[in-house]
């Protein structure tokens, strides 16, 4: 089986350029190389033109200072002056010293460049010749373009530096204010965002966010796959472990059709191999009782659930007993059906074996116990006439003979807890006087609570009044209450059996001043071979049969049995009877 | 070969009397299948008299473990000689079936 790698997304990449970052940045560029190419041209001009301007005045000048050495007087240097002046496009030209000549505006002279060779004058003095050129030095037109282009340039580059801090530092406050929110726990991208228009650190801010949202919705997406495909798996393995249960399992619609049932509940419905499903499932099973309570199911007449057994054995001992749970199973607003169907042959005959073997043991031991018992009397009885045996040996025999009665209760109880199972309990309809019941009851008891140091206390109304019944079964009842109370009942404490009667009832309580039974066991010890959960109790014998045989003969009776009680304060069994007797059986 | 059907309660335990071979093994397979789907599965097989198998018998063992497996029910097998266990693990099949000691341990295992 091959196992599927999960899709990670790719690690977060270079946030692009933002289209209005990227034209800012090429158009300062473009700006900066515009005005170092015109500063760089306007110099070169410049220079160049003052360079040509400069040379030509040296030729000039050198030409000049051989023109004044030849002159023969004043009249000669000015006549070569002013040709020289003429034309030549010069502002002025001077010869300083003796004798002093000019050509042009002497007055321009100072604001212009020049070129000055040392020559001779026609006099014989030293002079210098100086050729002034014809514009001035700071005028030239490049300095009226490169100035103003130097000066734009310098104002944009500083107007989009200061428009760029503006919208930098406006997108950082931004991504400060969403990183604060984000510590506080706001995850919402929206709320997150850098403010639209704030230049590129914040676009790149919101692409990054914009990423992360996409992440976790992939993830998320990824999340969901993974469920969704895990559920699918987890249903395929839920079909695989119901298709090897052992217990027939078959899930209904609404309208009582299969939609599923395992091999199990086609094998024991007795159609190993067939595909059940769309069947109607009251139609499985030949069962009256099942079909009935499957129909009505499926009309909705009914939505508890529902335990049928049915007994389908055959005399060869084919077939089986089936135990059907029909229940409803809720998913939304509707509701589909459950049958679970569980084998439970072998256990019933597990159980009518362990029943027989009981009854059998019963009748087998409760012969010789009576037996004993009888000749036990007898021994007592002669003795006290005769008085030859010693009181030692008297006290021995009586509880011998106390010790088998008790023997012969016990067996008494399982005998009839096993005649209650089999359904073969049955019950005589004697006149039961319940006065006498009672007073018997209180000699069977009185010895043994004297000896114990318990206060046996039968409090009874003057008149009491017979009802019909099986004596022996109800007198067991009240043995097993009474047996109970005294033998849970520390020394020093009290036993009060009391009764009343109505037109409607007799009821008898049993109260004690015991160890009581907490509220969880108080339902459970009517159940067979239970007892209560009480450390106090596990040195005191008893088999678990005796509540439940009593509460089981005065149902048969009609009648029940409660239970009031609290730890450590005692209890109250009250048996309920119908006066006028409606004996069950 | 003789196969003896005997109830234990509501279990119905088959018994074959000698090796599971070729036509034998397909007689018990047909009857173990039958008396499975009358006893709803309730089926041990007492495997005390059978002192060998051939692929045969192997094959009719698979065949009732399987149709018990479809009504989630295992095949138990009970008192297999220790020839008959080694030719099941050997084959690596042994795990399609539930061993007990004794018919009863097996028949309890139903409880």
């Amino acid at each position: 089986m091959t196992q599927e790698v999960p899709q990670v997304r790719d690690p977060l990449p270079t946030p692009p350029r933002h289209p209005a970052l990227r034209a800012t940045v090429a158009l300062c560029a473009l700006a900066f190389a515009t005005l170092v190419t015109a500063g760089w041209a306007a110099w070169a001009g410049f220079s160049t033109a003052n360079s040509a301007e400069t040379a030509a005045l040296e030729r000039r000048a050198d030409a000049l200072a051989e023109l004044v050495a030849t002159c023969a007087d004043r009249d000669d240097l000015a006549q070569v002056l002013e040709r020289a002046l003429a034309g030549s496009g010069y502002a002025a030209i001077t010869v300083e010293g003796e004798p002093s000549a000019s050509a042009g505006d002497p007055a321009l002279s100072a604001s212009r460049r020049f070129a000055e060779r040392s020559v001779q004058t026609p006099s014989a003095q030293s002079a210098a010749v100086r050729v002034y050129a014809r514009d001035p030095a700071n005028s030239r037109w490049i300095n009226w373009i490169a100035a103003p282009v130097a000066a734009i340039g310098v104002l944009a580059v500083c107007a989009f530096t200061a428009r760029l801090l503006v919208r930098e530092l406006g997108a950082l406050a931004s991504i400060r204010t969403a990183l604060q929110a984000f510590s506080a726990g706001e995850r919402s991208a929206g709320a997150l965002a850098a403010g639209i228009g704030r230049g590129g650190l914040a676009d790149a801010w919101n692409s990054m966010l914009d990423w992360i949202d996409e992440a976790r919705a992939e993830a998320q997406d990824h999340a969901a796959d993974e469920a969704l495909r895990a559920s699918r798996e987890g249903r395929g393995e839920l079909r695989d472990a119901c298709d090897a249960l052992w217990i027939g399992l078959i899930v209904l619609d609404q309208g009582g059709s299969v939609r599923y049932a395992n091999g199990a509940a086609a094998a024991l419905l007795g159609l190993p191999g067939q595909d059940l499903a769309s069947r109607q499932a009251a139609d499985l099973t030949t069962d009256d009782a099942v079909s009935a309570a499957l129909r009505d199911f499926a009309r909705g007449a009914t939505r508890q659930r529902q335990i049928i057994e049915s007994d389908r054995r055959s005399i060869e001992g084919d077939g089986g007993v089936l135990r059907f749970s029909i229940r409803p199973s809720r998913r939304d607003d509707t509701v589909a059906g459950l049958v679970l169907i569980e084998d439970i042959t072998q256990h019933r005959v597990a159980e009518s074996a362990r029943s027989a073997f009981v009854t059998q043991a019963a009748h087998e031991l409760r012969t010789p116990l009576t037996n004993i018992r009888l000749y036990i009397e007898e021994l007592i009885d002669e003795d006290g006439e005769s008085g030859e045996v010693t009181e030692d040996r008297k006290r021995a025999l009586n509880v011998i003979n106390q010790e088998t009665r008790r023997l012969e209760r016990i067996v008494a109880d399982m005998l009839s807890m096993s005649e209650i199972e089999a359904g073969q309990l049955s019950i005589r309809h004697d006149d039961v006087a319940v006065m006498n019941l009672l007073t018997d009851l209180q000699a069977d008891f009185e010895a043994q609570a004297r000896e114990r140091g318990i206060t046996l206390t039968l409090d009874l109304p003057p008149k009491l009044p017979t009802i019909k019944g099986d004596r022996d079964k109800i007198g067991l009842a009240l043995h097993n209450l009474a047996g109970n109370a005294l033998k849970y009942t520390e020394r020093g404490g009290a036993v009060t059996i009391t009764a009343q009667a109505d037109a409607e009832t007799v009821r008898i309580d049993v109260n004690d001043t015991g160890i009581g039974i907490n509220a969880d066991d108080a339902e459970r010890v009517f159940e067979k071979f239970v007892r209560a959960r009480d450390t106090r109790i596990e040195s005191v014998p008893g088999t678990g049969l005796g509540l439940a045989l009593a509460r089981e003969v005065t149902r048969l009776h009609g009648g029940d049995v409660t239970l009031v009680s609290e730890v450590d304060h005692g209890s109250t069994f009250t048996i309920t009877l119908p006066a006028n007797g409606r004996a069950a059986a | 070969m003789r196969i003896e059907e005997n109830k234990h309660g509501a279990v119905t335990v088959l018994a074959p009397g000698g090796p599971l071979v070729g036509d034998d093994a397909r007689s018990l397979r047909d009857r173990a299948l039958a008396a499975a789907e009358r006893s709803l599965g309730r089926l041990v097989l007492d495997a005390s008299g059978v002192a060998y198998t051939d692929s045969a018998g192997l094959e009719a063992l698979v065949d009732i473990s399987e149709r018990l497996g479809d009504a989630g029910q295992s095949f138990r097998i009970a008192a297999a000689n220790e020839t008959v266990r080694e030719v099941l693990e050997l084959t690596e099949i042994a795990s399609l079936f539930e061993h007990y000691e004794d018919v009863n341990a097996a028949v309890r295992s139903f409880l």
